[in-house]
């Protein structure tokens, strides 16, 4: 019996995560699929492969003068839906490969009734809104990587993206279907952000300037935005640091300026940056957050220097010290091209493609076992330590009720429990230790520990409850104290009610730490990001991910079942432990 | 030496005071039924005497120890007074062999192997030995008594109370539960019962006390209580005058439920078996085998038969009333019921009764 139902438990989970996996194949392949192409001579050579897969796939329409497939014909059944599609496949993919195709919008003032999607913290709108009429603050939609505006403007949520000029030719080299609009917004200007009145401002600027006048500023723009990969690297951080170590923030999700090639933190805006460092004597650490957050680690005090595509503003400098320009370039407008809307790559390759881009290509399969291992880590010690603090609080209460340590928990619980998580989180990375330099897992952990604390020991404090008062007087009446009533006598039967409880709130627990990326913790959920901010791929890392935390938490919940069946009284002959029946 | 000694007893709760003043003694070995109506203080008082409620003054002595200093060991001195209660509050994570066995084990320092000999031991006693690997659950209501009885001997302690053991019970488990007790009575142990089983108490106990809001008005042996009760309270209660009424306006009337309308008020009013049998008998005898077919014979379509039963003394007597006068519009005669000594019916009616009268129509006996 018991076995039987453990099996089918395991059969479901198995049939949800094919299901999943078909919708992983359909959102990859669907419309949006014009995301695929990584460039262009990847395109072209694997363009042959790609029409025969997808022939396959719809079963054997013959290609013109291909003798192999014509054998196929009478096994399937031509579809005469599909025949343009193959038609067009055909015809459009010569065209989407020249660049040229005709954009959707050719002009700015095309998008005043439009929504233009920007990197939250930048400063595109307050730019658009000055320069340009008919604009609101409802014409904007703000998001936290480029990956995901790309992801927006390809399946249409959005219609134009506002990015610099490096990101936005990298973008539109990487997916297809989207092109630049030939005249910049306006011309931009990186610097660097520090704290207010730092020390160090004039000094980077100093280095700034050497730079500029040697052409090593040049050299290195020309290294980052060519089209050569190979050529992008970076130094190794070797030199000597006598005046100590630098904190550098940074958001690992603007190629070429700042992003990650496997996991060293590289680009322009960093090579530039640690070539300074040097000069001045200071080694570097850098903390990888959202480029939302990044002005907010300087503030805090968390890092000394943010280092991100950050355009020079008065707005800025009364905040922060912002140094002189390492960076002139533009702000442009990348929108769709006219038509095109096929893909040009079969189903599988396709698949394939991207399954080799976001687990295979520099190793990032380790990235994405140590966001695992990250997630795991937190959802599991912060589990284990707060069904020990529920506990404690349970204790705490049956001291006396209506007490202070009851009045205290009490507080506790409504105000955890009338706060989102993601803000308890932020107020505690950034406010109550915004000051101490703490890493973001210990505060995760701490965060999630109490949470679950205070939501397992109200569950706690709810079975205990539940169990009928006459059980605690037969226990005193026998002649036990307090404790051994509640030890041998309340606690076993409420434990009954709650230990599933607790477990299955361990599920709740594991998802409810993807957020921890908003405290620049790369967990599971934050490597996603990267991955689709490196890959410039909008959607498969996205249901990668997805499959994973599915995964891990429907195996949780079939050990969660397994363990909750153990608790249930055992059939077959009863024993007492130490006697002879 | 009394081995419980209460003195101005008093409890408050905030919104009533179940206990106003309560003065008692109990002797070692004394079988005590606490009798009186529903919510005069009876179990608070038992409650009050384990500390399972604090008073809010008086004194209680248990077997030398005031049970209200500050200092007093409680769970020693309730290791001497066992508890039973009304919903029987046996441990459900345990086997029936562990209830018993937990308080010994942890508490007395017993084996476990001695501990369970001796749960398999007082099972016995109360005719559950089999039941030793069971879980509550798996038990009747009167089993789980009998279980938390044994759960209470374990710890061999000096006084058992029972609060309302019965009143769970369905009527026929009521006497298995019952039986038991008489055992333990009959044995020496120290019993306080709280109960609304008249018979138990008159039979079992040694001494009876009726409270009666928050007070306990008199104590006495069984005989003195239901007999002839000093307090005009205690008269009251014991001779509370209950009756049964029906009549009958059709020849052809519902017969089975007359009968069972009778067994149902009998049973409520705890009437002894033998008087409620001897009631039975005699409305059926009278009413099947004389009343309707005089009244058919003479063509008496409406009898207008009325009974009146009414019970007294706590069950150990029953007064009858049949009125008949329509029979003496059309010349029957009710006195062909007794007169007729050949007759079956006459005499099962001077079988179960002694004194018989007829007077203008109107059957009057008594019964018991």
């Amino acid at each position: 019996m018991a076995f039987a139902s453990q099996a089918r438990g395991l059969k479901v989970t198995i049939l949800f995560a094919l299901l999943l996996a078909l919708l992983v194949a359909v959102g990859s392949t669907g419309f949006p699929t014009r995301a695929l192409a990584e460039s262009a001579d990847e395109q072209t050579a694997e363009g042959g492969e790609a029409t025969e897969a997808e022939q396959e796939a719809e079963g054997g329409e013959p290609a013109e003068g291909d003798e192999a497939a014509t054998d196929e014909e009478s096994e399937g059944e031509p579809a005469n839906a599909d025949e343009p599609t193959a038609g067009q496949t055909a015809t459009t993919q010569p065209t989407a490969t020249t660049g040229a195709t005709p954009l959707e919008y050719n002009n700015i003032d095309e998008l005043r009734d439009k929504k233009i999607g920007m990197l939250n913290g930048a400063v595109f709108d307050q730019l658009i809104l000055k320069n340009f009429e008919g604009f609101s603050q409802k014409s904007f939609k703000y998001f936290n990587s480029n990956a995901e505006i790309t992801g927006a403007l390809l399946t249409e949520k959005v219609d134009a993206m506002i990015t610099d000029l490096p990101i936005a030719q990298l973008t539109v080299n990487k997916n297809e279907g989207i092109g630049i609009m030939p005249d910049p917004l306006m011309e931009d200007h990186y610097g660097y952000v520090l704290e207010k009145d730092s020390d160090l401002t004039a000094q980077i600027n100093e280095r700034l300037a050497v730079y500029h006048d040697d052409g090593t500023i040049d050299r290195l723009t020309q290294k980052w935005l060519s089209a050569d990969d190979s050529a992008k690297t970076m130094p190794d951080m070797d030199w000597d640091a006598p005046n100590g170590t630098l904190t550098v923030a940074t958001s690992l999700d603007s190629e070429p300026m700042n992003y990650a090639v496997g996991d060293r933190p590289s680009g322009l805006c960093l090579e530039l940056l640690e070539l300074i460092a040097r000069d001045l004597g200071y080694g570097i650490e850098y903390r990888t957050t959202n480029a939302g957050s990044l002005i907010a680690e300087v503030q805090s005090g968390k890092a000394e220097i943010a280092a991100a595509s950050f355009s020079i503003t008065d707005e800025r400098k009364q905040q922060v010290d912002m140094t002189d320009p390492f960076y002139d370039g533009g702000v442009m407008v990348v929108v769709r091209t006219k038509g095109n809307t096929e893909s040009d790559q079969g189903f599988f390759s396709g698949l394939a493609n991207s399954f080799r881009r976001t687990f295979v290509e520099e190793d990032r399969w380790q990235l994405i076992l140590s966001g695992l291992g990250v997630t795991l880590l937190i959802s599991v010690v912060s589990g284990a330590l707060g069904h020990v603090l529920g506990f404690v609080f349970v204790m705490l209460r049956r001291k006396k009720e209506g007490g202070l340590a009851d009045k205290l928990v009490h507080l506790l619980e409504s105000l955890l429990g009338g706060l989102p998580v993601v803000v308890i989180l932020m107020v505690f990375y950034y406010v109550l230790f915004g000051s101490i330099n703490i890493p973001g897992v210990i505060v995760a952990i701490l965060v999630f520990t109490l949470l679950c604390g205070s939501s397992s020991g109200s569950i706690m404090w709810n079975a205990i409850r539940a169990v009928d008062v006459g059980q605690t007087e037969a226990g005193r009446a026998l002649g036990f104290g307090d404790r051994d009533t509640f030890t041998l006598v309340v606690l076993p039967q409420a434990a009954r009610q709650f230990v599933p409880l607790l477990l299955a709130q361990f599920v709740t627990l594991i998802k409810d730490t993807s957020i921890v990326g908003y405290i620049a913790v790369q967990d599971l959920t934050r490597v996603g990001d990267l991955i689709r901010s490196r890959t410039m791929e909008a959607f498969f890392p996205l249901i990668a991910i997805a499959v994973i935390y599915f995964a891990i938490c429907r195996l949780v919940a079939w050990l969660v079942g397994l363990a909750a069946k153990r608790l249930e009284p055992k059939e077959g002959p009863r024993t007492i432990k130490g006697v002879e029946l | 030496m009394s081995i419980i000694e209460v003195r101005h007893l008093r409890k408050e709760f905030p919104n009533v005071t179940p206990l106003k003043d309560v003065n008692a003694y109990v002797d070692a070995g004394e079988v005590i039924s606490i009798i009186g109506p529903s919510g005069t203080g009876k179990s608070t008082f038992l409650r009050c005497l384990n500390r399972l409620e604090t008073p809010t003054s008086g004194e209680i002595i248990v077997d030398g120890q005031d049970m209200c200093d500050p200092n007093v060991d409680l769970d020693a001195m309730r290791r001497k007074m066992g508890m039973v209660f009304q919903n029987f509050n046996l441990f459900d994570h345990l086997l029936v062999a562990e209830n018993i066995m937990l308080g010994p084990t942890r508490l007395l320092g017993m084996g476990t192997q001695e501990a369970y000999d001796l749960s398999l031991k007082l099972l016995a006693q109360v005719g559950l030995k089999d039941k030793a690997l069971n879980y509550p659950r798996e038990l009747s209501g009167g089993q789980k008594q009998r279980v938390a009885i044994a759960r209470g001997l374990a710890m061999s302690p000096k006084i058992l109370l029972f609060d309302e053991p019965t009143s769970a019970l369905d009527p026929q488990m009521v006497s298995e539960v019952l039986s038991v007790m008489k055992d333990l009575a009959a044995r020496g142990l120290t019993m306080l019962v709280v109960t609304h089983e008249m018979r138990f108490a008159r039979e079992a106990s040694s001494r009876v006390f009726y409270m009666d809001r928050g007070e306990l008005w008199e104590a006495g042996p069984p005989a003195q209580i239901f007999e002839h009760p000093q307090r005009q309270e205690t008269y009251d209660f014991i001779f509370r005058v209950r009756t049964w009424n029906w009549s009958i306006g059709d020849v052809d009337y519902d017969f089975p439920a007359m009968m069972a309308s009778l067994e149902a008020f009998c049973n409520r009013q705890l009437l002894e078996r033998r008087i409620a049998n001897g009631c039975q008998m005699l409305i059926e005898e009278v009413t099947e085998n004389y009343l309707i077919p005089t009244a058919r014979t003479h063509g008496l379509a409406d009898p207008g038969i009325e009974y009146a039963l009414s019970v007294s003394e706590g069950g150990a007597r029953a007064n009858l009333e049949i009125d008949c006068r329509r029979f003496a519009q059309v010349g029957a005669g009710l006195q062909d019921v007794v007169a007729q000594e050949d007759e079956i019916s006459g005499m099962l009616v001077r079988g179960i009764t002694s004194d018989v009268s007829i007077e203008d129509g109107i059957l009057r006996c008594t019964i018991g």
